[in-house]
């Protein structure tokens, strides 16, 4: 299976296969536009917006999801729920609190939709029945509020 | 048009040249005034208006001065006096400009108040010897001589012009004489601007010399009594404004009038310039006291002799220069390293120096002229250390006379001068210095130069050193430092910082100290402060990194704010998600969510508000709230669904009308919140099946 080098921020190089990078519009993207498709150039492709940890459990994350179909369009008029977060997913996303929200960069960065899905319902299912108080707690938000 | 000035008379002084009269015994004089009266009288219609008579009505410095009365001043006669203390209170003071080329005219002149420039009288003073009565006269002038404005008849100028020369004549006669035949009782205009006294000349004075000469009496017995007890600067001003002309005469007086006291000043200038140059003894005095003790107590502040740098320098020398005295001082050595010590061994070694100073009676000549000589020395070398401090500078002062030794000690007879040139260079050295010198120089009390300084800093700082300036004022009875204090002064001021380690050297600090004690705790705060900047400088680095290192692990340790690092479209994406009280709470969180909530109008996932606009800009039918940009409110009035009372009929949102128990509006009937109404029970199916279109064509 053909693999592709990724060289990530801090400049460790990971080697993936094609199939799963191109799940990443910004990695197939980025191969189309370099002319590194299937031809198993050895330039890696930089990502230096992302991390390796990130990065592996993208590739993780991908690897489990490589067989689902792909995302419907977004439909606004939808009513939009929360609670239809898959298990895997769950129980994946169960880390600390800065990695769904780094989970959300890389996955914004990667342009991977299915990702950023779950890590956004995720992130709101963190949020949701908490008071303000609570989420300042949870957050680490500070409140600004001069009146 | 008139002549300047020319005489007038007034009817209503006429009755006070009779009480005045009265008070002049000679008949002559009587007679004079008499005719000088009527003439007036004549000349009266064509020179006063009657304004100025009215004036004169109320004018009562006529009634009280007399010639006479100033010539009594001088307390002969009491009611002269008592006379002469109401001219002082009525009459303006008033000098007599004469006419430019006009001779010195023994005239008064009175003021009258409000018409000055219009109106002065005169009254004729008659010499002392040759007083021939009084003789009054009025006329109206100006300061300039020009014609008055308000003169109206000119056919008495010339009645007017030949009075006028009378009593010029009269005026000049009575002048020359004056300096004969005047006593303390005859008053005239002269008198008035001079010395302390006033009194010298026998003419008669006017009320304006009248109160110039109460003034000066005034200001002459102030003088006295202020000589007594202090030279103060007050009594040379007040003679000086008692020798000037009052300065409330200028503005009504004729230039010409003051020829006349100037005349008569110039014998007594030397009295007015005396007080000038006892004032300015007195002055120099105070400062050059002010000096010392501003010196004493602030070496390092500026002074006129006593420059930052000097302070500094002579905080150099350790207090042992000024225990020990002259020979160890001078056994100091200039150390080719730029630091200096004092060389006390040339100059006792000098036979001329030390022997010289005790033959010629003062033991402490060494020990002034050693830091003086070793001044000398030190001035040779790059780093010229003060070794001299003002005591030195005051003894050479106070042993001027005495030899003070010198490279050439052999000229003994110049050490005085010499003594003051070591001071000179000395000082002069101090200019030369550069600010990195002076700065090691000043830390000489501690350190003496930078490597000293990073070496031993707190070595000598918490010495017992003697207060900045006052290292070389040894109380009475001391001798000057010797030469072994100056040469541990020097040690220390050598660049070597081991010698600043040693404890002997700390130890002759240390006894340097005790010379003065009182000074200890300054020179200690002095090198404490010099000090502190680099104790801090040292404790910059560390605590900087260690603050850094502090500040990263808190960084860590605190959670993160990842919400707020992530992008707004990612924010929106996750607030749609959110229902309404979340998107609430959210909202209330911080300003960041609120602005970004109202900026790209996110409606929670539930409140069922729709795009369309007839939705939108219809107002709710319960609260009458239309929707706006980012509405998240809970108002249970919201979302409102559109109900529609029948098929084919009109239309309108309404809001669940529910409290708020629960959730916000319900999804039966009017209470549905979906903007489907729900009400009609035929379209229920229908409705269920569409809602999901439904949501999807209202969102």
């Amino acid at each position: 299976m053909p693999s592709i080098k990724l060289q990530i921020s801090d400049g460790e190089i990971f080697e993936v296969d094609v199939e799963i990078a191109k799940q990443s519009v910004t990695i197939m993207i980025m191969l189309e536009d370099l002319g590194m498709d299937d031809e198993g150039d050895d330039d890696p492709v930089p990502l230096p917006n992302v991390s390796a940890a990130i990065l592996k459990k993208v590739a993780e994350w991908y690897t489990h999801h490589k067989d689902d179909p792909p995302p419907p369009e977004d439909d606004e008029s939808k009513e939009k729920q929360t609670d239809d977060i898959p298990v895997w997913d769950q129980e994946f996303l169960k880390v600390d609190q800065g990695t769904p929200f780094e989970l959300i960069l890389a996955a914004n960065y990667l342009d991977i939709k299915d990702l950023l899905n779950v890590t956004c319902k995720t992130v709101v299912n963190m949020i949701k029945g908490k008071t303000p108080e609570e989420i300042h707690k949870t957050f680490n938000i500070k409140i600004n509020f001069t009146e | 048009m008139h002549l300047k000035p020319y005489w007038k008379l007034q009817r209503e002084e006429c009755p006070l040249d009779v009480s005045r009269e009265t008070l002049r015994t000679p008949v002559s004089h009587q007679k004079a005034l008499s005719d000088a009266e009527c003439a007036a009288r004549n000349v009266k219609p064509a020179v006063s208006p009657s304004a100025s008579l009215g004036k004169a009505s109320s004018w009562r410095p006529l009634e009280i001065l007399s010639p006479n009365v100033l010539c009594s001043m001088s307390g002969k006669s009491p009611v002269e006096s008592s006379w002469s203390v109401k001219a002082k209170k009525n009459a303006q003071p008033a000098t007599i400009h004469q006419g430019e080329g006009e001779g010195l005219l023994d005239i008064w002149a009175v003021v009258r108040p409000g018409n000055t420039k219009e109106k002065i009288a005169f009254f004729a003073a008659h010499q002392c010897g040759s007083r021939i009565g009084p003789m009054k006269s009025k006329s109206s002038w100006d300061i300039d001589g020009r014609a008055s404005k308000r003169r109206k008849k000119s056919g008495d100028l010339r009645q007017a012009k030949t009075q006028l020369e009378r009593m010029k004549d009269v005026g000049s006669s009575c002048y020359q004489p004056e300096s004969a035949a005047c006593g303390p009782e005859h008053c005239s205009v002269h008198c008035m601007s001079d010395g302390e006294e006033g009194i010298c000349t026998g003419r008669p004075l006017s009320v304006i010399q009248m109160v110039a000469l109460l003034e000066q009496r005034a200001s002459a017995l102030l003088a006295s009594c202020v000589k007594n007890c202090t030279n103060s600067p007050g009594v040379v001003r007040f003679s000086s404004q008692s020798r000037g002309m009052p300065p409330a005469c200028e503005p009504f007086s004729a230039p010409g009038a003051c020829e006349e006291p100037t005349e008569r000043r110039s014998p007594e200038v030397g009295e007015p310039q005396s007080e000038p140059v006892r004032v300015l003894d007195m002055v120099a005095r105070l400062e050059s006291e002010c000096l010392r003790r501003q010196s004493q107590r602030e070496p390092g502040s500026l002074s006129r002799s006593n420059s930052f740098r000097q302070g500094v320098g002579r905080v150099l020398l350790t207090p042992d220069t000024a225990q020990k005295g002259v020979p160890e001082a001078s056994e100091a050595k200039v150390t080719p390293g730029g630091s200096v010590s004092a060389g006390c061994g040339p100059p006792r070694s000098e036979p001329c120096s030390p022997p010289e100073a005790q033959d010629r009676g003062c033991p402490s000549l060494p020990a002034a002229g050693s830091p003086l000589g070793e001044s000398v020395e030190v001035a040779s070398g790059p780093q010229a250390v003060r070794l001299s401090s003002r005591h030195d500078v005051e003894m050479a002062d106070e042993l001027a006379g005495l030899p003070l030794p010198s490279h050439g000690c052999s000229q003994s007879t110049e050490l005085s001068t010499d003594a003051v040139d070591c001071v000179t260079g000395e000082l002069m050295l101090l200019p030369s210095q550069s600010p990195d010198q002076r700065r090691k120089g000043s830390q000489c009390m501690s350190v003496t130069v930078s490597k000293a300084e990073d070496d031993r800093p707190s070595s000598l700082s918490f010495r017992e050193d003697p207060l900045p300036g006052m290292l070389f004022f040894l109380p009475p009875g001391q001798h000057l430092p010797d030469c072994s204090q100056l040469k541990g002064s020097m040690v220390e001021t050598s660049p070597e910082a081991s010698l600043l380690a040693e404890p002997a050297e700390a130890d002759d600090a240390s006894e340097v100290g005790g010379s003065a004690e009182s000074h200890v705790p300054a020179a200690s705060t002095v090198g404490g402060a010099l000090q502190v900047p680099e104790a801090s400088s040292w404790r910059k680095p560390v605590s900087h990194d260690f603050l850094e290192t502090r500040f990263k692990i808190q960084q860590l340790l605190e959670p993160q704010q990842y919400m707020a690092f992530l992008p707004h479209h990612i924010m929106v994406r996750i607030f749609r998600l959110l229902p309404t009280k979340s998107l609430v709470a959210l909202k209330c969180t911080c300003c960041y969510f609120k602005f970004i909530i109202e900026y790209y109008n996110v409606r929670p996932a539930d409140s069922r508000w729709v795009r369309d606009p007839r939705y939108r800009e219809d107002p709710c039918k319960q609260c009458k709230k239309t929707y706006v940009r980012g509405d998240v409110s809970l108002c249970r009035w919201h979302p409102k669904p559109y109900c529609q009372a029948l098929p084919y009929g009109p239309g309108y949102w309404m809001c669940c009308h529910r409290s708020q128990k629960g959730v916000p509006g319900c999804q039966l009937g009017l209470h549905d919140n979906h903007w489907v109404p729900a009400c009609h029970s035929f379209n229920r199916a229908l409705h269920k099946k569409a809602r999901g279109t439904d949501a999807d064509e209202e969102c």
